[in-house]
């Protein structure tokens, strides 16, 4: 099935304003082949027909397909390793430090847009290993996404080689099973994230995500156009607790969308915090 | 939502509550609102809460309001002035009409503002009113005005700015039309500039300015002007009156300078203890010039320190003699450090062709 442009247009300005989530044009080819898939299944015939069923018949379970469907998960364990150094060398150690000459014993971190888990699980990992006395401390951490099938994906924990590739092998030793079907997490590691179901941009969703020590939102936002980015930056600004650090993708810049932030330098890695 | 609540939420001495009653005004387009927000950025001290207030105004339709944003204007608070203009700026055309309307604001603070406003706004309808701010009595917005119509080449302010020259006494406002006539002006603009002020007492503030004109602009009667400044007496201005030579000199094709002034660009040229740039810049006027034996200077010169004069010059020789220049460079490649050694190979490869 062909989408025209005025549908294309249509449609994907529907989903923005649901989402915040933009599709330029060079999109075209890839959701003509993901929209045309859903409609066969469900057995609509055109998309104006679709439109017409999200706008007004849909009780959100349709629109919750269509984003799965759009949604890119492409992700593994220890991607972008310069800025997890970051987190673990310096701003975890500063944050558990800080905590424990307030007597505080529980850190909180949100990966905000964490697809099938690997990031989530990724900071599991770096915490068991960098935190001394780690029985002392409540690790929690909340992984949200807006696709659903992802989510549950997170949850059953079971990965393919490609997700491991990057992996030290004396952290998969330690921290993975071999099982049937790849690769799966200890419990001690999946005990710590809590998968949730969240819409960036739902507003009150956003604003019951408070006292955060650390958000990870990276490579969710290139999706965004500016307004809807500045949108949610501001709420992982408010989500944090002061002294907080907010951690976004490698072409991403939190200076550019907000000057909220304050930065700080560790190397050659600038990170932004709550001040 | 209640508006009772929002407006409470404004005032709530917790941040986020503050982020979210803007955040909340913001996307409910509360209208009734809209003054309380506004007002709400003079007092607000946490720089998320001003930014979204910004933001938000910027995408709100505001335009029964346009008066208390030109309020911001007469803040002590530089931000907050800014604001404004970001906030006008944003809304183009649309903005126009409203800030024109208030351009005889007592105060030349703000009138200043209400120029960057409106050139914030990109819209051709500010074009008009930029003109009538060069009859501003106040030098700050009347050369707030000639720099802006210069930025956007209005020739038909050219006359204005020409007169406004003429008539004022103000150093800063004359010096902002002398900028703008480099951008606008003409052969006949630099004639008028040079009557008024006097080719031989020319007051030195003017003179960068003034040297920087004649080479955009002026004709080639206007060398000797130039050339009376190439002397020992003036080194502090030999990159403006090198560069206006050569420009000069390539616009108009001269071929032929007298001869005190030839000498003087060489003797300054075989200086080694002089300023590169100005070394080259001399070359390449001479260049341009019929002198005997310049390609025994292109020789002597290809064994420069400054690499950009020597290769410059190797570049020059191949003009005339593309065969010797090709014989010297290959002998020098055999000679050179790596990076000169590089610079050297690519000459001669596009010289070979």
């Amino acid at each position: 099935m062909h989408i025209s442009s005025d549908d294309f247009n249509d449609l994907t300005g529907f989903i923005y304003k649901k989402s915040g989530i933009k599709f330029e044009s060079k999109k075209m080819y890839f959701i003509n082949k993901r929209v045309s898939k859903r409609l066969d299944e469900i057995g609509i015939d055109s998309v104006r027909d679709y439109l017409r069923f999200l706008k007004f018949k849909d009780d959100g379970t349709e629109f919750q397909e269509l984003m799965n469907l759009m949604t890119v998960n492409e992700t593994y364990f220890f991607r972008e390793f310069h800025t997890l150094e970051s987190f673990a060398e310096h701003c975890l150690q500063e944050i558990a430090e800080n905590k424990i000459g307030n007597d505080e014993k529980t850190i909180r971190i949100w990966s905000a847009g964490c697809s099938t888990g690997e990031e989530p699980y990724t900071l599991a990992i770096i915490i068991r290993e960098m935190l001394d006395n780690i029985k002392n401390w409540k690790i929690e951490i909340i992984a949200t996404d807006i696709d659903e099938i992802v989510l549950e994906k997170g949850r059953k924990a079971i990965y393919d080689d490609r997700s491991i590739k990057d992996v030290p092998d004396e952290y998969y030793n330690k921290y993975f099973d071999t099982v049937s079907g790849g690769h799966m997490p200890k419990q001690m590691i999946r005990d710590i994230v809590t998968f949730e179901h969240l819409n960036l941009m739902d507003r009150m969703s956003m604003r019951k995500k408070r006292y955060f020590d650390f958000v990870f939102c990276r490579n969710v936002l290139i999706y965004f156009d500016e307004i809807s980015r500045k949108q949610v930056v501001d709420h992982f600004y408010i989500s944090l607790n002061k002294g907080g650090y907010i951690f976004l993708g490698h072409s991403e810049s939190v200076g550019r969308i907000t000057t909220a932030f304050q930065m700080k330098r560790f190397g050659s890695n600038v990170v932004y915090f709550k001040g | 939502m209640d508006k009772n609540e929002l407006l409470n939420s404004l005032k709530n001495p917790d941040e986020a509550e503050r982020i979210y009653a803007v955040e909340d005004v913001i996307a409910l387009k509360a209208e009734e609102l809209y003054p309380s927000l506004i007002s709400h950025l003079y007092n607000e001290e946490s720089r998320l809460v001003r930014e979204l207030i910004v933001e938000g105004l910027k995408v709100l339709e505001i335009y029964d309001h346009f008066g208390k944003i030109a309020k911001y204007f007469e803040s002590t608070d530089a931000y907050i002035r800014n604001c404004a203009i970001e906030i006008f700026g944003s809304k183009g055309e649309e903005a126009v009409a409203f800030l024109t309307s208030i351009m005889d604001h007592e105060n030349k603070e703000v009138r200043k503002l209400i120029l960057d406003s409106l050139v914030a706004t990109s819209s051709k309808y500010s074009i008009p009113a930029l003109r009538a701010a060069l009859k501003d009595k106040a030098p700050n917005v009347m050369l707030t005005a000639v720099e802006y119509l210069g930025k956007i080449y209005d020739e038909e302010s050219l006359q204005d700015v020409m007169d406004i020259f003429e008539k004022t006494n103000e150093p800063m406002v004359r010096s902002a039309c002398l900028e703008t006539l480099c951008i606008m002006g003409d052969v006949a603009s630099v004639d008028r500039i040079l009557a008024i002020l006097g080719m031989g007492n020319m007051d030195s503030f003017y003179k960068p300015s003034v040297i920087r004109l004649v080479g955009e602009k002026g004709g080639a009667r206007h060398l000797e002007f130039l050339l009376s400044f190439l002397n020992n007496k003036n080194t502090m201005y030999f990159r403006e009156i090198s560069n206006g030579l050569l420009k000069i000199v390539s616009r108009e094709k001269i071929s032929q300078l007298d001869e005190v002034h030839t000498k003087f660009m060489l003797n300054n040229l075989k200086n080694l203890n002089g300023y590169a740039e100005e070394r080259l810049t001399f070359l390449y006027i001479i260049s341009k010039l019929d002198i005997s034996s310049k390609d025994s200077l292109y020789e002597e010169l290809a064994s420069d320190e400054n690499e950009d004069i020597a290769l410059t010059a190797l570049e020059h020789l191949a003009e005339n003699n593309r065969d010797r220049a090709i014989k010297l460079i290959e002998k020098k490649i055999k000679m050179a450090d790596d990076d000169h050694q590089a610079n050297l190979t690519a000459l001669l490869d596009s010289l070979k062709g």
